[in-house]
């Protein structure tokens, strides 16, 4: 059992606690801090997965036997990082005008309100 | 050659809707018929390509870059997309427009431009994820607390799928080493699930698409028209190609497909809102787009014309129950785009919906296609609501030929010559299966009332069920 794969198991564990969060927390704030878990999580699967020995993606001569981590996903999760917190930043604006609204934060209680 | 075509089509059907925008945005823009030029020259674009025909494919940059792709299935979705943002500028008026509504339409069209021809798995995500915050600020914009709340389930359901599909390009890139759709056949299936689900959320498909009836029933009418037009379609496309290219989703999408269809229909044949039901639609039509992969592009072009015709249509209505507007009645000149947009939904030859259901139809077989002819049928069933709408004195059905309603009904009457399909015995088969459908209409359903149960459409629910879904094709593929 290596390290890469204990890292997996926990960030996959990671992934589902957040989605746990998103299920079972009533308050609005801690449904999006839930998924933003999820979001760690799903990056962190990124990085980690960068973690490779075995073949060097942009030095041409493969032969050379350094220890590079692949630069591919590292630089593509930069960008999924950006939507991920503007996602975040967003829902919370308007979480804050919902909360003017129905001076509540949970969920049950506002779908309550469409109910009749 | 080919790739300085590629960065000239990009830079018109991308930057240039993006650019525009962001005019609009510094000028305080609200008038939408400025930007009527952007979308023109999208239709004419891709309409021109289309005819011209032929594919190619370029990595812009070489390895590791862009990859595009510009084949019939991608233009045939940026024709729609240019025409159904023509149709909806034509139909709003300009003092109607709250300030943000033009800037978001011109980056709305370009990013949708950017989904139907990217080609590789990771520009997909971000330009969905793009999609999904420019379609959480459009069904705000009328700033009523239910559209925002209904805004804010949207994006929470909609990111979880999207984190789902980051995983999925993930697991994809290990056994590839390529985020390129063509690497698709041989990405393991835990990967293809993943990017299934993810999508599906978007595309409005059976159960993890259905935050689609909340958000599409209370947004505006123009926008609930770009919506089910433009926004679900950025979801299915790349399900399309999906389905097409790798065997593992070629397999799945066309179960998710009927079982959207059905479940869609059922619910509209009973829901007295008529918002509601055209939403409702819009999920069981999404089922029709997906049941035929290699053709599904031809029914999402007829469907984007005639959803976004019903959804102006049924925006300028002075009621949304159906009840009422059935003992009232209806003016005129609302009823006729209702009438014809209905009678396009429902297949009737000559109006769109007709030739995009024999392409379907044509290519299905067996239990599947049963399965289809039966939400066919309460397609008809459940316009037959409109179709048979009283008419109320005092309407004048001049004023019903507004530019919008012409230019939509134009398009769709093209579209079935287009696509050909006038034998005697598609037009028979469309005609029974409408005349099923309202003769079931005046024997049933107009006398009961039923009440199915919604709560699966919380949003606890519904990420829960996506779950659950992934848990099960999994668990099957593992058996």
């Amino acid at each position: 059992m290596d390290i890469v794969f204990l890292a997996r198991l926990l960030l996959l564990s990671v992934i589902l606690i957040g989605l746990w969060g998103v299920l079972y927390k009533k308050n609005l704030i801690m449904k999006i801090i839930a998924m933003d878990i999820m979001n760690t999580g799903a990056i962190s699967l990124f990085v980690l997965s960068s973690w490779q020995r075995s073949r060097a993606p942009v030095i041409a001569d493969s032969t050379v036997k350094v220890a590079t981590s692949d630069p591919v996903p590292q630089a593509v999760i930069l960008t999924a990082i950006v939507v991920g917190f503007s996602v975040l930043a967003l829902l919370v604006v308007y979480v804050m005008d919902l909360s003017r609204y129905f001076h509540t934060l949970d969920t049950d209680r506002i779908q309550e309100r469409w109910k009749s | 050659m080919e790739e300085l075509m590629a960065i000239l089509f990009v830079s018109l059907l991308v930057m240039v809707p993006f650019f525009s925008g962001i005019l609009m945005l510094a000028g305080k823009g609200r008038d939408s018929r400025i930007l009527l030029p952007v979308w023109t020259a999208t239709a004419l674009l891709a309409g021109f390509m289309l005819v011209k025909g032929g594919a190619f494919h370029v990595v812009i940059g070489g390895l590791y870059g862009v990859e595009l792709m510009f084949d019939t299935f991608s233009w045939t979705f940026v024709l729609m997309n240019g025409l159904v943002f023509i149709g909806v500028t034509l139909s709003v008026k300009k003092e109607r427009l709250p300030f943000l509504a033009c800037p978001l339409m011109a980056m709305l069209h370009g990013t949708a431009n950017a989904v139907f021809i990217s080609y590789d798995l990771f520009n997909i995500f971000i330009c969905i994820d793009l999609i999904g915050i420019l379609a959480f600020l459009f069904i705000r914009l009328g700033k009523r607390p239910r559209q925002i709340w209904s805004a804010v389930q949207y994006l929470i359901v909609g990111n979880v799928g999207m984190i789902l599909y980051l995983v999925g390009c993930l697991y994809g890139y290990k056994a590839t080493g390529s985020f390129s759709m063509e690497t698709l056949p041989a990405i393991p299936s835990v990967a293809v699930y993943l990017l299934v689900i993810g999508l599906s959320v978007k595309g409005g498909v059976f159960l993890a698409g259905l935050w689609l009836p909340e958000a599409h029933g209370e947004a505006e009418s123009a926008v609930s028209a770009l919506l089910s037009g433009v926004i679900v379609k950025c979801g299915i496309a790349p399900l399309l190609r999906l389905a097409e290219l790798s065997p593992v989703a070629s397999e799945i999408v066309p179960v998710l497909a009927v079982a959207s269809a059905i479940y869609g229909v059922s619910y509209a044949v009973f829901d007295k809102d008529i918002k509601k039901m055209l939403a409702y639609h819009t999920i069981s039509q999404a089922g029709f787009i997906l049941a035929v992969p290699g053709a599904g592009h031809l029914y999402a072009i007829s469907h984007g014309l005639f959803k976004s015709w019903l959804f102006i249509a049924a925006g300028n209505l002075p009621s949304r129950d159906l009840e009422s507007l059935k003992q009232d009645g209806i003016k005129a000149e609302f009823w006729l785009p209702l009438f014809l947009g209905a009678l396009a939904i429902s297949g009737m030859p000559l109006l769109g919906g007709f030739g995009a259901k024999s392409i379907i139809f044509g290519q299905l077989s067996g239990f599947p296609a049963f399965l289809m002819y039966i939400a066919a049928i309460g397609t008809a069933v459940s316009f037959a609501k409109i179709v048979f709408l009283p008419l109320s004195a005092g309407g004048d059905l001049k004023k019903a030929l507004s530019l919008s309603g012409l230019f939509f009904l134009a398009c769709l009457v093209f579209r079935d010559i287009a696509a050909g399909y006038f034998v005697v015995s598609y037009i028979l088969k469309s005609l029974v299966i409408i005349g099923t459908g309202w003769a079931i209409y005046f024997l049933v359903t107009s006398r009961k009332s039923v009440h199915l149960p919604k709560g699966a459409e919380s949003l606890e629910h519904i990420i829960g069920l996506l779950f659950i879904m992934l848990l099960f094709m999994i668990g099957v593929s593992g058996l």
